[in-house]
């Protein structure tokens, strides 16, 4: 972070030099010009940098490489830890997991889909992961279910007939497409397998109610 | 923190363009020297902190930092290190920082080069450069800030658009920006004159040499362009009309008619005020161009997207430059009015007449390439046959006139003089027409004019040698010339004589094409850094002996999935074999198309002679005189303790 600012601080200086030099000449000088420009220029300067710059970028990056012991580390700091962690140990399917899921939780779906991606390469029989996976995709294509994370979808639930995500998914892409029957066959499977989560099941027969209403008023 | 270094150093470049732009200025106007003087450090200082500014971005693609939004957009881990570094100025916001940095190289250039030209003038010009600058880094770091941070960082990039993972990117945009930018010299010491109460002299050949360096880069970058289309679409064109290609046709014609009005304005001292407009006219030609990179162009090669509010920005400094810059030449023209008279059939009246015939040749394509962007709401420019109806009738006069001007007297010249010196140049032009032509109207049209122009150039070196007269301007022109001449012949064998087909081969099928057998030896697949290729052998003969082993691939990127078509090309003086793999057709079969381009070699030859010529004639020793004259000009006017323009 100090070195940020003593760099800075030199570039100023440099640029100081450029403009105020000239204007102390020695048949006549601008000296009042001089010690304008040498208050403006940082001034602006720094300004300008702390409205369009990024001071948080090199917060950031001095704070990745200290360790502060027990003091909290922010998401943003452990996500990169841990992506830094990854680049060493990339057989590590958890870590490659959690990397994916806090992308997620950032609103980064495509960062996530990446991640996600790495951890299929090494387990790609996870159903878990694959339905996941298609919902990061979809989030990045603007959350549509189709092409790639249909066919991702598909796999899962080749994997895991049950898996709640992919039934979901399913479902939410056969609405797409107006199959309405088969959306309801999908919310209805995800209704009988989440005995645990009183939540979905409410949500799935909600869907099938919104569904079954869909097909009575189409012609 | 390297990005937020470079973050920073664009804004010091900002301020000190702001800086550069308004005090030299005003100290050229109120006569302060302290002020005039701030223009060549400032200059200096602002190409320091973009050239900083774009070492940051380069390592930040070099050490994939994916936490610099730009380098997420346009890279990848798996990117070779020489498209990294082509991939700095594949987006929207690296061109950009690219202009910037060219603009600021030839400012202090501009500085240390031209110190025959006062100080007020090199003040003022600066200034209008620094203007110029100041505009462009706004723009840069509010709309297009190749900095912009996302944290954490991405574990990796999206990729490089395929289509620019070629050698030709890493070279083509700078060569191309260069030129662009490089109008704006002559832009600049165009609007220095205008604000002069006393236009300095010297100032049309100091254009000159600066015109002649940014149409000799501009020409290599149109050139490497239209290499790539050659190489990379995978079609055989060397041109496809898209507005890109056409923004630097346009400004190379302008350009063209600029360094020849200049040369009158050397010579004779005539067309002043209409080597201002056309200075004023190439660069905002250049900034169009800009504008149409920035504001297409999904359908051009370099898969440029529409931004609305970049464009409307980049239209604005248009507006606001060449706007102030004609307004400005419609208040003070009549400063630089001469009353040279010169007759109706002169070198000047032949070079006007060329001036007239590039101009309307570079309104041509500017109507046709904007029309359907702008009204017609269709991207796609008019089509190549349309270009051959207008363009080239207007071209081919521009041909004739060239070969005559170069012979013809300054003030007044005689036409059966002219007619006699010239009576072996067309006797041979039309003989190889004849000869070349293989009686088909258009060929044995482009073959004339391609002998025309060069029995011209050797009856010019003939007539020169004997007189001893000399230049390194004349000998650029000859090289310039010549290199058009190379260029029509090049344009019109490959064109006219050109064999393509489209052909189904199994392994081990051949075909023939002309007297070439080309056969399909293997189709197999082969890995490459960042895709996947399927890659076929064929084996070219003529009458029996081996003529070349061509590889052409079909490409599938990894990151992005992309399939892209590598032809495979076998290069000769006379000819070019050219394959490219179109697609799977059956078991162990692929279609290929199957192209022999007679002289095509020849176009890019043409050009980088051009080129050449430009560079040799920018060169001339003439030049350096001028400045021995104006240091003992001013020399004396020191003794007598009066320098007009700084008020010392």
């Amino acid at each position: 972070m100090i070195t940020f600012w003593l760099i800075a601080a030199a570039m100023m200086l440099t640029a100081l030099g450029c403009v105020v030099t000239p204007l102390l000449g020695r048949e006549r000088s601008y000296a009042a010009m001089a010690v304008g420009l040498i208050a403006l220029l940082p001034s602006v300067a720094m300004a300008i940098y702390m409205r369009l710059g990024d001071p948080a970028a090199v917060a950031f990056e001095s704070a990745e490489l200290s360790d502060k012991g027990d003091a909290p580390v922010p998401i943003e700091l452990t996500i990169s830890r841990l992506a830094a962690s990854l680049r060493d140990t990339p057989g590590d399917v958890p870590s490659w997991t959690m990397l994916a899921r806090s992308y997620a939780a950032l609103d980064r779906p495509a960062d996530a889909a990446a991640a996600y991606q790495h951890a299929i390469d090494l387990d790609p029989r996870n159903a878990d992961l694959l339905a996941e996976y298609a919902d990061a995709l979809a989030s990045a294509n603007e959350g549509n279910v189709t092409d790639v994370p249909l066919d991702i979808v598909n796999a899962a639930l080749a994997v895991d007939p049950d898996q709640p995500k992919a039934l979901a998914l399913a479902a939410s892409a056969a609405l797409d497409r107006r199959d309405y029957a088969k959306a309801i066959g999908y919310w209805k499977r995800l209704k009988d397998v989440s005995d645990g989560a009183p939540e979905i099941a409410r949500q799935a027969q909600k869907s099938i109610d919104e569904t079954r209403a869909l097909m009575s008023k189409r012609p | 923190m390297i990005p937020e270094i470079g973050h920073f150093a664009l804004i010091l470049a900002l301020l000190l363009a702001l800086c550069g732009g308004l005090l030299p200025m005003l100290g050229a106007q109120l006569r302060i020297e302290p002020f005039m003087r701030i223009a060549t450090p400032a200059a200096c200082g602002q190409f320091g902190f973009v050239l900083l500014a774009c070492a940051c971005l380069g390592r930040a693609f070099l050490s994939n930092d994916f936490s610099v939004i730009y380098v997420l957009q346009n890279s990848h881990s798996a990117l070779p290190l020489i498209y990294r570094i082509a991939a700095v100025w594949s987006g929207h916001e690296g061109p950009l920082l690219l202009w910037v940095s060219l603009l600021a190289l030839w400012m202090p250039a501009f500085s240390v080069l031209s110190r025959r030209l006062s100080l007020a003038v090199r003040a003022r010009a600066l200034s209008v450069m620094s203007l110029i600058q100041a505009g462009f880094l706004l723009f840069l770091l509010l709309t297009s800030d190749p900095f912009e941070r996302i944290l954490p960082p991405s574990m990796d990039g999206r990729g490089l658009n395929p289509l620019l993972q070629a050698l030709g990117m890493v070279m083509q945009p700078p060569l191309l920006f260069m030129g662009y930018t490089g109008f704006s010299v002559s832009f600049a010491l165009a609007i220095a004159v205008l604000l002069s109460d006393e236009p300095d002299p010297a100032w049309a050949r100091t254009a000159r040499a600066w015109t002649l360096a940014a149409w000799a880069f501009l020409t290599l970058g149109i050139m490497l362009g239209s290499n790539r289309t050659y190489y990379e679409l995978g079609r055989g064109e060397w041109w496809s009309w898209d507005p890109i290609e056409n923004a630097s046709l346009m400004l190379w014609l302008a350009g063209t008619a600029l360094i020849h009005s200049l040369a009158v304005t050397v010579k004779r001292g005539a067309f002043g005020a209409w080597s201002v407009l056309l200075a004023i006219c190439a660069f905002a030609l250049s900034l169009l161009g800009t504008l149409m990179v920035h504001s297409s162009v999904d359908t051009s090669m370099d898969g440029f997207t529409a931004d609305a509010a970049r464009r409307m920005l980049i239209f604005a400094m248009l507006v606001l430059f060449a706007g102030g810059g004609l307004l400005l030449l419609a208040w003070r023209a009549r400063r630089l009015a001469s009353k040279i008279a010169f007759g109706i059939l002169s070198r000047e009246t032949l070079l006007l007449a060329n001036n007239l015939l590039m101009l309307m040749a570079a309104a041509s394509v500017m109507l046709h390439t904007l029309y359907p962007m702008a009204l017609v709401r269709d991207k796609l420019s008019f089509g190549a046959s349309w270009f051959d109806s207008v363009f080239v009738p207007l071209i081919t006069l521009a041909l004739f006139l060239m070969g005559i001007a170069p012979l013809a007297q300054w003030k007044s010249a005689s036409l059966r003089d002219l007619a006699m010196r010239l009576r072996n140049a067309a006797v041979m032009s039309v003989a190889s027409a004849l000869l070349l032509g293989g009686f088909r109207p258009l060929v044995m049209l482009g073959v004339l004019l391609a002998f025309w122009v060069l029995a011209s150039v050797a009856t010019s070196m003939g007539e020169r040698c004997a007189s001893k007269q000399i230049t390194r301007a004349v000998v650029g022109m000859w090289i310039a010339h010549a290199g058009v001449g190379v260029f029509i012949i090049g344009v019109t064998l490959s064109m006219g004589f050109s064999i393509e087909r489209e052909v189904r081969l199994a392994h081990g099928e051949s075909i023939d094409v002309a007297e070439y057998r080309f056969r399909l030896d293997t189709v197999h697949d082969v890995d490459g850094p960042n895709y996947r290729a399927t890659r076929a052998a064929i084996y070219v003969s003529s009458e029996g002996s081996e003529v070349a082993m061509l590889f052409p691939e079909k490409r599938t990127f990894a990151a992005s999935g992309t399939q892209t078509t590598e032809a495979a090309i076998d290069h000769g003086v006379l000819r070019d074999l050219y394959v490219a793999m179109d697609a799977p057709a059956g078991r162990d079969a692929w279609t290929l198309r199957i192209q022999i381009k007679p002289f095509v070699q020849w176009i890019w030859a043409g050009c980088v002679l051009m080129a050449l010529g430009g560079a040799v004639a920018a060169t001339d020793r003439r030049h350096r005189r001028v400045r021995v004259r104006v240091r003992m000009h001013a020399a004396a006017l020191t003794r007598r303790a009066v320098i007009p323009e700084t008020g010392r």
